[in-house]
């Protein structure tokens, strides 16, 4: 709630000053073809677009005049477009949003009666890339059978195995994933498995992958993930996840049911460096372990249980990304750097969690941390009643 | 996996340095009974159908929707089994399509692709059912007695409590609850909720 208290001050003050403007254009003269196609067509149709995530297109002016009201109460809220990380530090790339100004035209087009204007200024649709977007991959594998998934119930997690083959040890540099029936499929992390553990759980199960929340073996590490809105990207400067010889690859993925039963088989491309790369990375997590050896118990109805924790960086690191993770209990969720001077840094603030928008976010560009930078981050959940994500109710101690 | 399960974690990517490294139903006042119950509207297999004049029904369930919207169709499965469970206790249900463009075809397909056949369905392409009942969003279930009156309007449960946001349990389940009040004779505890979904497009 903070956050949207926080949004209501920032509105006050920009619509005050843009208030000018907006009566100096007079709401008649605002036309989907010279005002708001370029908005949407910018901010809205990569995704709401034929076979695209998104459940309706947004190409044309009967596709957006049908849906007047509903777009501008999505933008108005800032459903839409998705993005729930902020830092008042640095800038993360591919960031969506509408400005105030935007939201407010859109306000007015539909106040106004939604007029479509002279089409000769149309503005030509965006090109998208479709298929492949970072081109032909090394390696395309899809999972061994499909998964049928019900019509309702609740959400659904679960490991697919998909045995890889390889005969000698690759450098991953991106994985483009591509769900096969988009309205079901909401994110997938990806792991690597190298004990063998994760197939022997699919075989065990008698329904295509296994039930899990997280990797669900031993031996392996993370290589990325995917969600919905996300678009593949390869990592910086050659940089590269080792994929040992004979790794089965894991897809931890989440479904949403959408009202109809559906088949679900997922493809992934995998983009090889040619060699090993010069550079090495790792991630470091805070509390580390998802937060599992952290003691977290958290009492029926507490709506801001805190935990916090820091690390004290060893030496000079530089940062390309950032990312969180929780369940449905995860409230909001921070992350600051205070560099050796004192000076504190905010890396990354989710205010207002929402389980559904699992993302990874790149800076744009390095940020340096000299060693010596203190690293505190913290993480707030609510287990009451008012949290609707609550599995239970009435809410019950978690731990 | 209990102890994984609520857990979070923030991890920062960091590249080693010596390396280089709602639609809320509102505002207009909305009719508490259908004016003309006399509407008439085709239905999507060309039959004639008026939803507002019950011959033996206790009441005209309408279920509004669109093909397109996700809290509308994830709404399919509660849809199917209140037309099985409610459609014979002497409840008329009826679905109400109410994209302008939609065609009758699309409306079979749909109801094929969700299992919502046997539902009389209505292609409400001119809004007439939208007009007369003041549905604002889709899903939203409006329910009329014999004399027009309308006896509930709003949500099915509360399954979505805003736009974008889905509870995990499901503790009020309205409609129902309004229908089984009618089926027994009794006062309906609720008979105006907030439908959430997907603003009814415009003509």
């Amino acid at each position: 709630m903070k956050q949207r208290i926080h949004h209501c001050l920032v509105a006050t003050v920009l619509l005050a000053t843009s208030f000018a403007g907006s009566t100096a254009r007079s709401a008649e003269t605002i036309t989907f073809s010279e005002h708001i196609a370029p908005i949407v067509f910018e901010n809205c149709a990569s995704c709401h677009r034929s076979k695209e995530a998104a459940p309706f297109s947004l190409l044309n002016y009967r596709d957006v005049q049908k849906r007047g009201e509903l777009i501008l109460t999505v933008v108005e809220d800032r459903y839409m477009p998705p993005w729930h990380v902020q830092s008042k530090d640095y800038v993360f790339q591919d960031h969506r949003g509408l400005t105030e100004t935007e939201v407010a035209l859109i306000s007015d087009w539909v106040e106004s009666g939604m007029a479509e204007g002279d089409s000769s200024k149309l503005p030509a649709l965006p090109k998208f890339t479709g298929g492949w977007q970072l081109g032909e991959p090394d390696l395309v594998v899809s999972m061994k059978e499909g998964y049928t998934l019900y019509a309702e119930g609740p959400d659904i997690y679960r490991n697919f195995v998909v045995p890889l083959n390889l005969d000698e040890d690759k450098w991953i540099q991106a994985i483009k994933f591509r769900p096969g029936v988009r309205s079901v499929v909401h994110h997938s992390l990806f792991y690597y498995d190298t004990s063998g553990d994760a197939r022997q759980r699919d075989a065990a199960d008698p329904v295509p992958g296994f039930k899990t929340m997280g990797r669900g073996t031993e031996r392996g590490g993370a290589i990325g993930g995917w969600a919905l809105g996300g678009t593949p990207k390869m990592l910086p400067d050659g940089l590269a996840y080792r994929l040992p010889k004979g790794s089965d690859l894991i897809l931890s993925t989440h479904f949403h049911p959408s009202g109809k039963e559906e088949t679900e088989v997922s493809t992934v491309g995998f983009y090889f460096a040619d060699e090993p790369p010069s550079q090495r990375f790792t991630g470091i997590q805070l509390p580390p372990v998802f937060g599992a050896l952290a003691g977290i118990n958290i009492p029926a109805g507490d709506s801001a249980y805190t935990k916090t924790d820091s690390f004290v960086l060893p030496v000079d690191v530089k940062a390309f990304g950032i990312s969180a993770h929780a369940h449905y209990l995860g409230k909001c969720m921070s992350m600051t750097a205070t560099l050796p001077g004192g000076e504190v840094k905010e890396l990354m603030t989710i205010p207002d969690w929402d389980f559904s928008w699992q993302e990874s976010y790149r800076f744009d560009g390095y940020i340096s941390l000299p060693a010596g930078t203190r690293l505190d981050s913290e993480v707030v959940w609510d287990n009451s009643e008012d949290n609707f994500n609550n599995p239970n109710v009435p809410p019950k101690r978690v731990r | 996996m209990r102890v994984f399960k609520n857990h979070c974690s923030i991890g920062v990517c960091l590249a080693l340095s010596c390396l280089g490294a709602i639609a809320t139903a509102g505002e207009k006042a909305l009719p508490d009974a259908v004016e003309d119950t006399s509407v008439s509207i085709l239905d999507i297999e060309g039959q004639e159908r008026a939803p507002f004049q019950l011959d033996e029904a206790k009441a005209s369930v309408l279920l509004f929707v669109t093909q397109d919207c996700p809290i509308s169709n994830a709404y399919a499965p509660e849809m199917a089994r209140l037309r099985s469970e409610f459609g014979s206790k002497g409840f008329a249900l009826t679905l109400v399509y109410v994209d302008p463009d939609v065609s009758r075809n699309e409306i079979a397909e749909h109801m094929k692709a969700y299992s919502l056949t046997g539902y009389v369905a209505i292609a409400d392409r001119r809004h007439d059912l939208v007009k007369a009942t003041g549905a604002r969003v889709t899903p939203e279930a409006v329910v009329t007695l014999p004399d027009g009156a309308i006896a509930y309007r709003g949500r099915i449960d509360n399954m979505y409590p805003s736009l974008g946001n889905r509870r995990r349990v499901i503790t009020e389940k309205d409609l129902r609850s309004a229908l089984n009040s009618i089926d027994q004779n009794e006062a309906i505890d609720r008979v105006r909720t907030q439908a959430v979904g997907c603003y009814i497009p415009n003509l």
